[in-house]
């Protein structure tokens, strides 16, 4: 039994002596600063009334509070006041902070689900509804993914954010994800433990059960998105050139057909 | 021998959460580097590092060693820890439960929704959720 070291002058003397009482894990820290003080400067900054407006793009106004919140650095509870507080004096209406809270409520749900039903955090929910059965999915993660060599620069792109900084816009979360499962067939579990392994603020729960909705395996339909889509909303920060993104740049239409023969398309 | 260990584990890194309520003189706060635990989850080191640095601004000692043993030798009456829905954490639970008495304590809730319901659409629960979801800690003090 070893009482380890709590004062350090530096975060980089910090990261150092990670290092050495973690001489097994792999990669570099992420810029993300861990600690109370960093999610309350973050809590500082939230703009709920504009999350609801700007959220799904790129540059939008999202907190970026979900390591925090997912370590109980702070609680939903916590986030939840501080929005109310800042916002319901100048907007009395809840209508202007519903997407926030929203948002928040999605955590809290996941977190329910699993509370009754640890047995779904690993498991299907439900049937996919790809009109694929679960065996025709691989339960392994493929080479080009995992070094971020898909030959679509949009979603190399993203893979390279996860690994490097351990975080992804939620937005960034659903394409990747709809990018494994649907396009490379690749069992959400398999996704899942990827994006546990990496994500800062990697929860069996809320993580896991968005790979099922997103898979269908607990909602209604899958997921899929186009270039299109990924042009719109994060084109201004990341290469989504046609000629760099073939796979991609296609309809909804022709998309639905390709992925999901069996069914004639769903979305 | 120490009367209570609060034995944080890093789903609930807050001098805010409810488990330090009870804390009195008698009472040991820890966290547990375990090396096994995160070998098990495959944790990266950006993780671990960010893990670190909300531990270091923590009033709690951080011991390396394994869970079960590090709290076995303080051989305390009671260990309280926060509850969490993480299977692998769970899992030691259930084995520290086998030999110590062991209590839960659940954070506040986001929102007020009564026992009895399930839900397994979001917009479901969502319909319930928001009667207290826009009250400062969901009205429940008020109740």
């Amino acid at each position: 039994m070893q009482i380890l070291e709590r004062n350090f002058q530096t975060r980089k003397e910090l990261i150092e002596y990670v290092k050495i009482i973690a001489p097994w894990a792999n990669g570099e820290a992420s810029p993300i600063i861990g600690g109370h003080d960093e999610a309350k400067n973050k809590m500082q900054k939230i703009d709920p009334v504009n999350y609801g407006k700007t959220r799904n793009f790129a540059d939008g106004k999202i907190t970026k509070l979900s390591p925090y919140i997912h370590h109980g650095v702070v609680s939903l509870n916590e986030v939840r006041n501080c929005a109310l507080t800042r916002c319901l004096e100048k907007y009395p209406e809840t209508k202007h902070i519903e997407k926030f809270i929203q948002e928040l409520a999605w955590r809290d749900f996941w977190q329910r689900i699993a509370k009754s039903h640890p047995e779904w955090i690993w498991n299907d929910v439900e049937e996919y509804k790809t009109g694929h059965n679960a065996k025709d999915y691989s339960p392994i993660m493929p080479e080009d993914i995992l070094n971020a060599k898909t030959g679509s620069s949009f979603i190399d792109a993203c893979i390279n954010d996860l690994v490097q900084t351990g975080y992804l816009h939620n937005h960034v979360r659903m394409y990747l994800a709809s990018y494994v499962v649907h396009f490379k067939k690749i069992k959400w579990q398999a996704g899942a433990h990827w994006f546990l392994e990496h994500l800062l603020d990697g929860d069996e729960a809320s993580n896991n059960f968005s790979w099922q909705w997103v898979a269908s395996t607990f909602s209604n339909k899958p997921y899929i998105f186009n270039l299109e889509n990924a042009d719109k909303y994060f084109g201004k920060f990341f290469d989504t050139s046609s000629k760099n993104n073939i796979e991609l740049d296609v309809s909804y239409e022709e998309l639905t057909k390709r992925l999901f023969p069996n069914i004639g398309g769903v979305r | 021998m120490t009367k209570q260990i609060i034995w944080l584990h890093d789903k609930a890194l807050s001098q805010n959460h409810p488990v330090f309520d009870n804390m009195n003189e008698g009472t040991k706060a820890i966290y547990i580097w375990d090396e096994e635990f995160f070998k098990k989850r495959s944790y990266s080191f950006k993780r671990l590092v960010f893990i670190y640095e909300t531990l270091c601004q923590l009033q709690i000692e951080i011991i390396k060693g394994d869970t079960i043993e590090v709290l076995k030798s303080f051989k305390p009456e009671k260990i309280i820890t926060p509850f969490t829905v993480d299977t692998q954490i769970n899992n030691l639970v259930e084995r520290l439960s086998k030999v110590f008495l062991v209590e839960i304590v659940e954070e506040k809730p986001f929102v007020n929704i009564g026992s009895g319901y399930e839900f397994n659409r979001f917009f479901k629960y969502w319909n319930k959720a928001k009667n207290t979801a826009f009250w400062i800690n969901a009205n429940i003090e008020n109740e």
